[in-house]
């Protein structure tokens, strides 16, 4: 049932993130998105993002920052535009969260969450997307999303977002 | 890497090789809607001005030649037997070098046009911004209304929240070329801008200084000279030296100097006809202009070498007959601007007859009106805005069978024509219309590739020229024109960066100053912080509005705290020894 190569490529990620969405024999479950990507980040949103990720003691080597693929030759010179991918922790998930709640406070958004099985499969898509915070979804809108897009305990979340502040 | 100058985070471009405009988030209809009330959408003005302003820098002699440069390298690397003596391989290098350069340095203009220049006290007015004072304030007549209303327009565009974020985002950017180039242009136009608004004269209006730094590089004829005469490596080391020297000197003269050099084209341009190719030699300090007729005759004998090939090559299959389908299309169109272009379902099109007899295309409108298009067709065409009443025969409209529809908007900035253009598939032309007024067939961009069409052979251009092989030294692989030009290639972003850090900081530190930023740009210094960075963007963009920061804070909703964490970012760079500030000038 579970594929084998995913596994390896899961294998990337820290042992205490995996743990998380491990079963009691140590085996990841099917039915559990496993990794997220948040897309449609400037290198402002990227400093921040990762300024509450440290906050949250996720290291710089415990998630991937790549560009974000724009069809067409030498279009990665649209740059100022990248994607950071995670594993699913309620850590991780609280610290996007509160990311997202600080974008509708300030200003505008763009951002897109995309959620994958353990074999790479889409599991889910929201986006983020505002042009001011009249026009943004209510806080515990954007948190809920978030929770049932991951599969992440809502209270765990919030817990998680009040204690960066949020 | 030099192919598409970029607007900061959308997906706006224009490519080098072929003019070619793409502007992100502007469809037709709210186009054609702007361009006939006389006001685009607001939120699109500065990124309008900033590709305005790419696509003003490649219609010139040094943009020119830049792409015939880059034709010359592809019928070389791609012709065969088609490709004549005085084409070679070597003219790659020399478009990766002077491109390398020429993009940051359009990069940087776009980026002030965006983020500084307002209309003011000189007697002429830029290129682009007449341009974008046509598309945004065209239902206004006198210039010093057009100015005002103009100007207003920009400051409220430059006090949204969205826009700090842009400007901080490209404060935040490495400095390098390796990814475009753009915070080493904006510093390197931005340092040299206030040197000529510190002599005064038409210099202290930043419109006029667009104006003569676009000119100082793009109308270069002794450049462009070198480009069509030098092979390919002696042409990389003599273009940075020359390119560096005439800096050198401009940046050595005096105020008087300067300020004679600014009148002199201020007087030549207020009376300068846009459409004047000779008239593009313009005067100024260090500019040749003896070498003008030659290096404009040189661009045309290889241009129409170009032209040759391209006739030859039509009959083939191969990558040879893009090459011929891109220059008997595509380049002739380098002069116009794609405002916009979307799909149109065949239903909301019929074909119909006016009461006056004249054959005419229907398109309904997503608020239910129709808009009247001329046939494509010489013999079919009736100028619709020169028919006083131009009613439709209610008996005559029928539908049409045509698949892939397109509606583009094209305007031609030279000649100041704006267009309404229906496409079909594969480029079957359908329907026309001007949007300014009477319109002969002969006026008409009759020749008109579609948008799309034309990216997508821009694209296996480029495709086909980066996997063409060239014949390796005896005993070796060939190699791709990418893996060839590896080292070539790193070498120029290291002379580029270096020059742009020399003329972006102060001289002793500018090799140090290059270093710090190259990877995070402002994002390097030791007060960094996002928020901190938007204060000092708010700051600097409050200044080109005329307003205060606190006010530019207030309007767009940004608090006020984030100026109070400005504050570290400018000390820091005081200790640097680049101060953010230079009189009354702002360096960032």
């Amino acid at each position: 049932m579970f594929n084998r190569a995913s596994r390896l490529r899961w294998g990337d990620y820290p042992g205490y993130l995996v743990s998380d969405v491990a079963d009691g024999n140590g085996e990841l479950e099917m039915d559990k998105p496993v990794e997220l990507e948040l897309g449609g980040l400037s290198d402002l949103d990227r400093d921040e993002l990762e300024a509450l990720l440290a906050d949250s003691g996720i290291a710089q080597g415990d998630y991937r920052l790549a560009k974000s693929a724009v069809a067409g030759a030498d279009r990665a010179q649209d740059f100022g535009v990248s994607a950071l991918v995670i594993a699913i922790a309620p850590v991780a998930i609280a610290a996007i969260s509160a990311w997202l709640l600080k974008k509708r406070q300030q200003e505008s958004c763009n951002a897109t969450v995309r959620v994958y099985y353990p074999n790479g499969q889409l599991s889910s898509e929201s986006r983020f997307a505002w042009k001011s915070s009249k026009s943004a979804p209510p806080p515990p809108e954007i948190v809920k999303t978030m929770a049932e897009a991951t599969q992440v305990n809502l209270e765990d979340i919030e817990k998680g977002v009040a204690a960066l502040g949020g | 890497m030099v192919d598409q100058l970029c607007s900061l985070d959308s997906r706006s471009y224009v490519d080098t090789l072929s003019n070619l405009a793409f502007v992100d988030g502007i469809d037709a209809w709210s186009a054609l809607e702007g361009i006939q009330r006389g006001t685009l959408p607001g939120e699109m003005l500065p990124v309008m001005f900033h590709e305005i302003t790419h696509h003003w820098t490649s219609t010139s002699l040094v943009g020119s030649t830049l792409s015939a440069a880059k034709m010359s390298a592809a019928w070389a690397m791609m012709a065969g037997e088609y490709a004549p003596k005085s084409v070679s391989p070597g003219d790659y290098a020399k478009y990766l070098a002077a491109g390398t350069f020429l993009r940051a340095w359009s990069e940087g203009l776009a980026q002030f046009a965006e983020f500084n220049v307002t209309a003011g006290s000189s007697r002429s007015l830029t290129f682009a911004t007449n341009l974008m004072w046509r598309l945004y304030c065209f239902t206004k007549e006198a210039r010093a209304d057009v100015l005002i209303a103009g100007n207003e327009r920009l400051g409220a565009a430059r006090s949204t929240l969205a826009m700090i974020e842009r400007k901080a985002n490209a404060l935040r950017q490495p400095f390098t070329v390796r990814d475009g180039g753009y915070l080493p242009g904006y510093l390197a136009v931005k340092r040299v801008a206030s040197r000529l608004r510190a002599a005064g004269g038409p210099f202290e209006d930043s419109d006029f200084v667009l104006g003569y730094l676009k000119s100082f590089v793009f109308s270069d004829p002794v450049a462009a000279k070198m480009f069509l005469d030098r092979d390919g490596m002696a042409f990389v080391d003599d273009y940075f030296e020359h390119v560096g020297r005439r800096f050198a000197d401009l940046l050595s003269r005096d105020d008087g100097e300067l300020r004679r050099a600014g009148n002199e084209l201020d007087e030549f341009l207020e009376g300068h006809k846009l459409d004047d190719w000779e008239g593009r030699c313009f005067p100024g300090l260090l500019v040749e202009r003896t070498e003008f007729p030659g290096a404009f005759q040189a661009l045309l004998k290889r241009l129409e070498e170009l032209g040759a090939l391209a006739e030859a090559a039509l009959p083939d299959d191969g990558p040879k007959n893009i090459l011929a389908r891109f220059y008997r299309g595509v380049t002739r169109q380098r002069n116009l601007f794609s405002l916009a272009s979307f799909d149109l379902a065949s239903s909301e099109v019929r074909h119909a007859r006016l009461t006056t007899g004249e054959a005419v295309v229907l398109v309904r409108t997503p608020e239910r009106n129709t808009m009247l298009l001329s046939h494509w067709h010489e013999e079919r065409y009736a100028d619709i805005k020169a028919i006083e009443s131009p009613d439709i025969d209610p008996k005559t409209p029928q539908p049409v069978d045509l698949p892939d529809l397109r509606l583009e908007v094209w305007i031609n900035p030279v000649e100041g024509g704006m267009f309404v253009c229906l496409h079909s598939g594969h480029g079957k032309r359908v329907g026309i219309t001007s949007l300014t007024g009477p319109c002969k067939w002969e006026d008409l961009p009759k020749d008109l590739w579609p948008r799309d069409g034309a990216i997508k052979l821009v694209e296996q251009i480029d495709e086909s020229l980066m996997a063409a092989r060239l014949a390796g030294r005896a005993g070796a692989p060939p190699a791709t024109l990418r893996e060839a030009t590896a080292a070539l290639r790193e070498r120029i972003i290291m002379t580029t960066d270096q020059m742009l850090a020399w003329l972006a900081f102060p001289s002793p530190l500018a090799e140090q100053l290059r270093l710090i930023l190259a990877a995070k740009g402002l994002g390097a210094l030791r007060s960094y912080r996002p928020d901190a960075l938007r204060g000092l963007a708010a700051m600097t963009l409050a200044d080109a509005a005329g307003q205060s920061a606190e006010g530019v804070c207030g309007r767009a909703g940004m608090p006020q705290r984030y100026l109070e964490l400005a504050s570290g970012l400018l000390h820091d760079m005081e200790r640097l020894g680049w101060p953010a500030r230079s009189g009354d000038a702002w360096m960032v």
